[in-house]
C-alpha cells in the first residue's frame, strides 16, 4: 500500500469514526434531557416522564410523614406542586427557599427522586429565578 | 486601613504591568534595557500582588469586618485554620488566589534560565503580563476584596458552612495552580508562534509546565471529588455537573498536549497542533472560570453570581483566545507530509490518543452547552442528565482502553518488533486469566458489558507492568540495576498509565456492583447489605469547636461479629444555625460502607445506606496518575534530547 492510501485509510476511519460519535450524541441526547418547569408550568398529568420542577417551598408544607416519607410543596406564588420524597434532604433545604426536584408526576403527586443541592444558602437556581422573576 | 493599603497595592501592581507592557513592546530604547526593565517590573508587580494577598489574609486572621469580604465571610470565632484558607473560599478571594498563581508563573518565566533567545521570553513576559493586566482590572473593577464599609459591624456573617472543612485548604489551591499553570503555556505558545524563526527547542521549554500543571489538576479534581464524596454526602465521586466537566476539559487538552509534546519532541511532527493544544487548554481554563463565575449554567458549585463579572470574564476570555487564534492561523506552518506514513508507530498513536481525546472534549462541551443553546434557541429550559455523559463517553474510553497499552510499545522511529509482540501477548494472556481467576472468587454474575470494561482496566495496568520489562535481554542486567537513570522518566509514564488502569477499574466496579438502600429504621433495627449486617443503635451528642454534633450510632456486624462503630452525624453550627450532614466511611480492604442520615426523629431515622466495592481504587488511581507525572517530571531534565526518550 502506498503512503497515501495509507493516509487516506487512516483519515477515513477517523472521519467515520467522528460521524459515528455524533450520531451517538444526538442519540444519548434525545433520551437523556430533562425539562425544567415551574409549578405553574407544569402539566400534572403528564404521562411519566422524568422532568424537574423549580420553585419556593411553601412554608410550613414540609412534614415527615411515617409511611410516606418526607412531604413538601413547591409553588411559585400561581400554582402549586404537591412533592414526596423518600430520601435525604440536602443541608441547604429550607422553607420559603429555591429548590429544583427531579422526579416524576404519579397520580397528582411529584414523585422525586432528587432534590439538587446547592453549595451556597443565598443562591438561588437560575431556573427558579427566572420562572418567579415574572410573577 | 487595610482597605486603603490593599487597594494602593493592586494599583500599585496594575501600573507595574502597564510599565512592564511598555518596556516590553517599546521600541526606542536598546534590546538589553527593554528586557531589563521589563523583568523589573513584573518582578515588582508578583510583589505587590503577594503583599496584597498577604494583607487580604491578615485582614481575614485579625477579623478586620471594614472589609465586606471578610464580613460577608468570616467571624471571630472562626477556626483560625478556615481564617486564612477562608482568603479562597469567595469569590473575591478566590480570583486574588488566582491573579497571585498568575503572578507567581509571571516570576518563573522572568527567573527561568534555560536558553531561550531574549526576544522570545520578552513577548511571553508580555502576554503573560497582559493576562495579569486584564485580571487585575476585573478585581478593581468588579470583585474588589478591599471593598470598604462604615460603620464597622461587630463580628462577620460566617464562613458558609459547608466550607468549614479540610477539603478547602487544599482543592481550591491545587485546582487553580492547574488552571493558571497552563497561563505559562499559553503565553510561550503565543510567543513561540510570533517569533517564527525558532530552533526547536520550545517543546523543551513547555513541557515542565505542562507537567506540573496536568498533576495539580489531577490532584484538585481528585481532592474536588474526594471532597463531594464525603463531606457533601452525595454518596457520588462524579456528577457530570457543568462545574466538574470544566474542570475535565482543559484535564482532557492537558492530557492530548502532554502526548503531543512527547511526539514532536521526538519525531519533530504537528508543532502547530501541539501549540493549539497549548492555546486550547488555557482557554478551557478561562471558559471554566467564566462558567463558574458567572452563573449561567446551574450548577451545584455556584458562588453567588453577577452577571456583570460574568460578562468581564466574558470579554477577557473572548480576546485571549480570538488573539491567540489570530496569531496561530497567521503563523500557521505547512506541515511537511512527506515522511513515511507507517501506522505501526508511537506517533501514530499519539494521533489517535490526540484524536479521541478531542472527540471527548466536544462531545462534554456539547452536552454541557446544550441547555444554554436550546434555551437560546427554543425557550425551553433543560438539563442534560448525567447518562447522555456516560453513554458518549464509554464507548471512548473503550477504545482508548483498548489502545493505549499499545502505543507504548512501538517505537518512534523503528518497525513493530516481535518482541512488543511478545510482551503484549503476555499482557493479554495474563490479562484473561486474572478476570478468569476474579469471576471464580469474587462475583459470579457479571453481565458482559461490565466484564469487558474490567477487563480492559486489567489490561492496562498489566501491559503498563509488563512494558516496564526490559526491551531486550540484554538490557536486563542494566535495568534493573537501580532503576537506571535514563529509565526513569519512562517509569514514570508507566506509573500514570498503570493508575489510570487502577482508576477505571475502580470506576466500574463501583458504579456496577454498588448496593445503595434508602430507608426508615427503628431502633434496633438491622439491615443487611452486601455481605454485612448494619444496626441502628440510637443517638448522642459530641461538641465540637463551633458546632455541635447529633451522631446517629450504627454497628457493622460481617459474620455475627461487630468490626466497627459507625457515626453519621448531624452537625449544628451555633452561630449560623445552619445544619450539615456528615457521612461516616468505614473502610474495608477497597470498599467503603457509606451512611448519611436524613430526618432524625424519637423513634425512627432516614438513613441512606451504601457498600460500594473497590471505590478507594479511584483516588488511588487519581493520586498515583498525579505521582507518575510528578516522577517523570523530576527525573525529565537530563533525559530529553535522544529521540528515544
Amino acid at each position: 500500500m502506498t503512503n497515501k492510501a495509507k493516509r487516506l485509510y487512516f483519515y477515513t476511519t477517523a472521519t467515520l469514526l467522528s460521524a459515528f460519535a455524533v450520531a451517538l450524541v444526538l442519540i444519548a441526547l434525545d433520551e437523556n434531557i430533562i425539562y425544567f418547569y415551574s409549578p405553574s408550568e407544569v402539566n400534572q398529568s403528564e404521562a411519566a416522564t422524568l422532568l424537574r420542577v423549580g420553585g419556593l417551598v411553601k412554608d410550613g408544607s414540609l412534614k415527615i410523614d411515617n409511611d410516606l416519607g418526607i412531604k413538601f410543596i413547591i409553588e411559585d406564588n400561581i400554582a402549586e406542586v404537591s412533592v414526596i420524597y423518600n430520601g435525604i434532604l440536602p443541608d441547604l433545604f429550607r422553607e420559603g427557599q429555591g429548590v429544583i426536584a427531579e422526579g416524576k408526576f404519579i397520580d397528582n403527586f411529584f414523585i422525586a427522586n432528587e432534590i439538587v443541592a446547592k453549595h451556597d444558602e443565598n443562591y438561588m437556581p437560575k431556573e427558579v429565578y427566572e420562572s418567579l422573576k415574572n410573577k | 486601613m487595610i482597605a486603603l493599603t490593599g487597594n494602593l497595592l493592586l494599583s500599585f501592581a496594575l501600573l507595574s504591568s502597564i510599565a512592564t507592557l511598555i518596556f516590553a513592546k517599546i521600541p526606542a530604547i536598546n534590546a538589553h534595557k527593554k528586557y531589563k526593565f521589563a523583568c523589573l517590573f513584573g518582578i515588582f508587580q508578583f510583589l505587590f500582588i503577594l503583599f496584597s494577598y498577604f494583607l487580604l489574609t491578615y485582614g481575614f486572621v485579625v477579623s478586620d469586618f471594614s472589609l465586606v469580604t471578610v464580613w460577608q465571610n468570616s467571624e471571630i470565632q472562626k477556626p483560625l485554620i478556615y481564617k486564612i484558607t477562608g482568603v479562597w473560599g469567595n469569590h473575591e478571594g478566590s480570583m486574588l488566589l488566582w491573579l497571585l498563581i498568575l503572578s507567581i508563573c509571571l516570576f518563573f518565566i522572568i527567573k527561568y534560565d534555560g536558553k531561550i533567545p531574549k526576544r522570545v521570553q520578552l513577548n511571553t513576559i508580555a502576554i503573560q503580563t497582559s493576562i495579569i493586566f486584564a485580571f487585575l482590572l476585573f478585581i478593581l473593577f468588579t470583585s474588589n476584596p478591599f471593598a470598604l464599609q462604615l460603620p464597622i459591624p461587630i463580628d462577620g456573617v460566617g464562613l458558609n458552612t459547608l466550607l468549614q472543612d479540610p477539603g478547602l485548604i487544599i482543592h481550591p489551591p491545587l485546582l487553580y495552580i492547574g488552571y493558571v499553570g497552563y497561563s505559562v503555556l499559553f503565553s510561550y505558545s503565543v510567543a513561540i508562534m510570533l517569533e517564527n524563526k525558532l530552533t526547536d527547542n520550545w517543546a523543551r521549554w513547555i513541557e515542565k509546565w505542562a507537567y506540573i500543571s496536568w498533576t495539580a489538576l489531577t490532584l484538585g479534581i481528585c481532592i474536588g471529588s474526594w471532597w463531594a464524596y464525603y463531606e457533601l454526602g452525595w454518596g457520588g465521586w462524579w456528577f457530570w455537573d457543568p462545574v466538574e466537566n470544566a474542570s475535565l476539559l482543559p484535564w482532557i487538552t492537558g492530557t492530548a498536549l502532554i502526548h503531543s509534546l512527547l511526539n514532536y519532541k521526538s519525531t519533530g511532527q504537528h508543532r502547530d497542533w501541539t501549540l493549539l493544544l497549548s492555546i486550547l487548554t488555557f482557554s478551557f481554563s478561562l471558559i471554566g472560570t467564566f462558567l463558574v463565575r458567572s452563573g449561567i449554567l446551574t450548577s451545584v458549585h455556584s458562588f453567588a453570581s453577577d452577571p456583570q463579572r460574568g460578562l468581564w470574564i466574558l470579554i477577557i476570555l473572548s480576546f485571549f483566545i480570538f488573539f491567540s487564534l489570530f496569531i496561530f492561523l497567521r503563523n500557521l506552518q505547512k506541515e511537511s507530509e512527506k515522511k513515511d506514513f507507517v501506522f505501526l508507530r508511537r506517533g501514530t498513536f499519539i494521533l489517535i490518543n490526540n484524536y479521541l481525546l478531542m472527540v471527548s472534549v466536544v462531545v462534554i462541551f456539547f452536552g454541557m452547552m446544550y441547555p444554554l443553546l436550546l434555551e437560546a434557541i427554543t425557550g425551553d429550559r433543560i438539563t442534560v442528565g448525567p447518562k447522555y455523559f456516560n453513554i458518549v463517553i464509554a464507548p471512548l474510553v473503550i477504545l482508548i482502553a483498548i489502545l493505549m497499552p499499545i502505543g507504548p510499545n512501538l517505537s518512534w522511529k523503528d518497525n513493530w518488533t516481535q518482541f512488543a509482540v511478545k510482551r503484549l501477548m503476555i499482557s493479554f494472556v495474563i490479562t484473561i486469566f486474572l478476570i478468569i481467576a476474579m469471576q471464580l472468587v469474587i462475583y459470579e454474575n457479571a453481565d458482559a458489558f461490565h466484564l469487558l470494561l474490567i477487563s480492559l482496566a486489567v489490561w492496562i495496568f498489566i501491559a503498563s507492568i509488563v512494558d516496564l520489562l526490559p526491551r531486550n535481554l540484554s538490557e536486563f542486567r542494566i535495568e534493573f540495576s537501580g532503576l537506571k537513570r535514563k529509565n526513569l522518566p519512562i517509569t514514570g509514564s508507566r506509573i500514570t498509565h498503570m493508575a489510570f488502569g487502577i482508576m477505571l477499574f475502580g470506576i466500574i466496579y463501583a458504579s456496577a456492583y454498588s448496593e445503595n438502600k434508602d430507608l426508615k429504621m427503628n431502633l434496633g433495627d438491622k439491615i443487611q447489605i452486601d455481605k454485612f449486617e448494619l444496626q441502628y443503635d440510637g443517638f448522642g451528642t459530641h461538641i465540637g469547636e463551633n458546632y455541635d454534633d447529633l451522631q446517629i450510632n450504627f454497628s457493622l456486624i460481617k459474620d455475627d461479629k461487630k468490626i466497627a462503630n459507625m457515626t453519621p452525624a448531624k452537625r449544628f453550627f451555633r452561630k449560623s444555625g445552619d445544619i450539615t450532614t456528615e457521612a461516616s466511611i468505614q473502610k474495608y480492604y477497597f470498599d467503603h460502607m457509606y451512611i448519611t442520615v436524613g430526618e432524625v426523629q424519637e423513634q425512627f431515622i432516614y438513613a441512606s445506606v451504601s457498600y460500594k466495592p473497590f471505590v478507594r481504587f479511584i483516588w488511588l488511581g487519581g493520586f498515583l496518575m498525579a505521582f507518575g507525572v510528578l516522577f517523570k517530571t523530576l527525573f525529565r531534565s537530563k533525559i530529553f534530547g535522544t529521540t528515544n526518550a
